[in-house]
């Protein structure tokens, strides 16, 4: 379906990525290090119909999100109902009680969800987790997909898929839709950022100021823009890309130098839209994923769509029980960490770490998630002239405004390793295009 | 009849070199509840600016302000009268649910090894009341305890005070909130002034029986009415009183005096 040339210019595709930056930094060791993020340019292709099925259920897991961080922070209604137990929320470290009673602009608090999801072997579709504080990887396929309209044409002519080119008007509709008043900024930390390739390619496509918090300036409970003429123009919707402990010392780390202090204050008393809010943490924390099948039944009133993957939570007993009897085929997650690390896989253990991780499992069963290894459909990729086959997984990108809007197109990423079932960008995998059919 | 008191609380700071841009949060400003009654108060920053007040999501009043120019010095002072009730306990008419995050282990309260091992020895026995037993703690912390000060910092969480087995009123409170918090009683730290310190205070309040009782482990009692609350929150990072950023390359020395006497 794809033409030749759209594959041998791979090599030209990833030489122009390098050339825009389309890097990915990682911190290892106290060292930063900016490595490139390899494109393959065989797409992931997702049939139209199989398409609307992910977009019913994304819709519906992403409403449902939204319902319950504006529950958690207000009434805490699933909590009384004994739906999720309260330790899941309040030991969390994702609820943040400054966000209390907090009610963000049009009650939207992912404006931009990034969901993960893979494709059983079974062809089933399931959700690995949802990331709804500062979710990244749209840039990578936005741009991958411009070049390789650019080095293939006819592959595009010949071929009926969703353009999917419309990500900046889908984030500028969800910033523009929550905006109290005045401009729209993109707040990066600064180039030294993993994702700022990203930062930057967006502020670019959607027209908003590229600023770092040294930019922006709290007076009188507004938030300024500061020119480099000094001149200050209000602003009224911040996308950042900086994480809620980071974003103001003066509610949070203390220590922080890439936030504005008072900002908290600007967003609590409604003049400000944060995309997204702050306090998210708590619907995206690997324990809480197990109860959004659960959300959608109790907000919604409906089944989901989408299956989460089979996952045991250890705190209660006959989970606990499973885990132990059945630890060999399962895949431990410790709730507290991100970016694929923290993932132990019960068959690789010696039996001495077995043995000790077993041990701190029962001390600490409310830190893990169990879930059965989900064996994933491999995709083609290219190595070195020939096709060889590897895990891979898609981040779809749900975008919220007066409702919520499914890219037609995702992130798909693939491991490099042939033995790793981690497509983490942070671990060094690369990057494939995703085309959803248009008919 | 409540005692009534007069309360300054003055802190400052000095630069070595200017500092620009200054921007600060201070929770230190004292508020009426039915265990003291705040008569007179205010506030004086130097150098002057606009200052801002508000309310924060634990009910801590602070104010905000910034001083743009460059400056080598910077003062507050709140000062003010309150009248004080003794022992009486504040009424917490929160449902559990509102209690949560007093409930959990925070940042700083976190239990490990040697918090749980000290758990495992003091244990509420059963039919031990709520207060009963945060008031033995009370004892039992304040025993096993050296009061040293310079050992421990703002940093320092109640597993490794605990450990040390020295440390100042932050310390003793943390570890005091670590116990109550494993035993399910919600418990928050509390920063105040007292009278005869100096300095400002730290001590906790545990729910009991639907009331908030002050306790002291750091001097082994009852916060009575020599005791005037500022703020409160899970722990010391709910509560910290002065936040601020600046640019500028300098050293700062911080000094706090508080002073708390009859009328």
């Amino acid at each position: 379906m794809y033409d030749m040339d759209l594959l041998d210019n791979t090599e030209t595709v990833n030489r122009l990525l390098a050339r825009y930056g389309v890097k990915f930094g990682i911190y290892k060791n106290n060292t930063f290090k900016e490595q490139l993020f390899p494109f393959d340019a065989i797409p992931r292709v997702i049939q139209k119909k199989e398409f609307d099925y992910l977009e019913r259920g994304l819709k519906q897991r992403v409403l449902a999100l939204n319902l319950f961080l504006d529950d958690i922070y207000h009434g805490k209604k699933i909590v009384k109902d004994k739906v999720i137990p309260e330790d899941f929320i309040f030991a969390s470290s994702g609820y943040m009680p400054a966000c209390e009673g907090v009610t963000p602009a049009k009650r939207i608090y992912s404006h931009i969800s990034g969901i993960d999801l893979v494709k059983g072997k079974d062809g089933q579709w399931y959700i690995l987790e949802d990331n709804l504080r500062v979710p990244s990887g749209a840039s990578y396929p936005m741009i991958a997909r411009d070049l390789c309209r650019r080095s293939s044409p006819k592959t595009f002519r010949d071929n009926l898929l969703e353009d999917n080119r419309n990500y900046a008007q889908l984030l500028r509709r969800a910033m523009d839709y929550v905006n109290v008043e005045g401009h729209t900024v993109i707040l990066t930390p600064g180039r030294y950022n993993a994702a700022y390739f990203e930062h930057s390619y967006l502020a670019e496509k959607t027209g908003a100021h590229l600023v770092n918090g040294s930019e922006l300036l709290v007076e009188d409970d507004r938030l300024y823009y500061v020119d480099y003429k000094g001149k200050k123009e209000r602003v009224g919707a911040v996308y950042r890309r900086i994480s809620d402990e980071y974003l103001d010392p003066m509610h949070f780390n203390p220590d922080s130098v890439i936030g504005i202090p008072h900002i908290f204050d600007v967003y609590r008393k409604g003049n400000l839209a944060l995309l997204n809010a702050i306090g998210n943490g708590i619907a995206d924390d690997k324990g809480i994923y197990y109860f959004v099948p659960k959300m959608v039944r109790y907000y919604l009133g409906e089944e989901p769509v989408l299956s989460n993957a089979p996952t045991y939570l250890p705190f209660y007993e006959t989970d606990m029980a499973y885990v132990l009897a059945h630890f060999d085929k399962l895949v431990l997650k410790d709730v507290a960490e991100a970016g694929g690390y923290g993932v132990v896989f019960g068959s690789s253990m010696t039996k001495a770490q077995k043995a000790d991780f077993i041990a701190l499992l029962k001390r600490e069963p409310r830190r893990f998630i169990a879930q059965e290894v989900i064996d994933f459909q491999d995709l083609e990729i290219q190595d070195n002239g020939t096709v060889v086959e590897r895990k891979a997984d898609l981040r779809a990108f749900v975008l919220m405004a007066d409702e919520p809007y499914v890219w037609k197109s995702g992130l798909t990423r693939f491991s490099r390793n042939p033995d790793s079932f981690i497509v983490n960008s942070s671990q060094g995998g690369g990057f494939k295009d995703t085309w959803v059919l248009s008919r | 009849m409540g005692r009534t008191l007069r309360f300054g609380y003055q802190m400052s700071l000095v630069f070595s070199q200017p500092i620009q841009k200054h921007q600060f949060a201070l929770r230190m400003l004292p508020q009426s509840d039915t265990r003291q009654q705040i008569k007179e108060r205010e506030i004086c920053v130097e150098p002057a600016c606009t200052l801002q007040e508000d309310v924060d999501s634990f009910g801590n009043a602070y104010v905000y302000g910034a001083v743009e120019h460059p400056h080598t010095a910077f003062w507050v002072e709140v000062c003010g009268v309150a009248t004080v009730w003794g022992n009486a306990a504040l009424p917490c008419q929160d449902t559990p649910l509102l209690l949560a995050p007093y409930r959990f282990a925070s940042q700083y309260t976190k239990a490990g090894d040697t918090i749980k091992g000290y758990y495992e020895r003091n244990q509420r026995a059963a039919g031990e009341g709520a207060y009963v037993f945060c008031e033995r703690l009370t004892h039992q912390i304040y025993q096993d305890m050296a009061y040293v000060q310079g050992v421990t910092d703002i940093h320092t969480t109640a597993e490794e005070a605990l450990s040390g087995g020295q440390g100042v009123c932050q310390d003793y409170a943390h570890i005091m909130l670590a116990l109550c918090r494993m035993a399910d009683i919600p418990s928050r730290y509390v920063v105040g002034m007292m009278m005869g310190e100096g300095y400002s205070h730290a001590w906790v309040e545990v729910c009991a029986d639907g009331k908030w009782y002050a306790m002291d482990p750091t001097n082994d009692k009852m916060a009575d009415d020599t005791y005037i609350k500022i703020s409160h929150g899970r722990d010391y990072q709910d509560c910290i009183v002065n936040r601020g950023t600046f640019c500028g390359t300098t050293t700062q020395t911080q000094n706090v005096r508080v002073v708390v006497h009859d009328v």
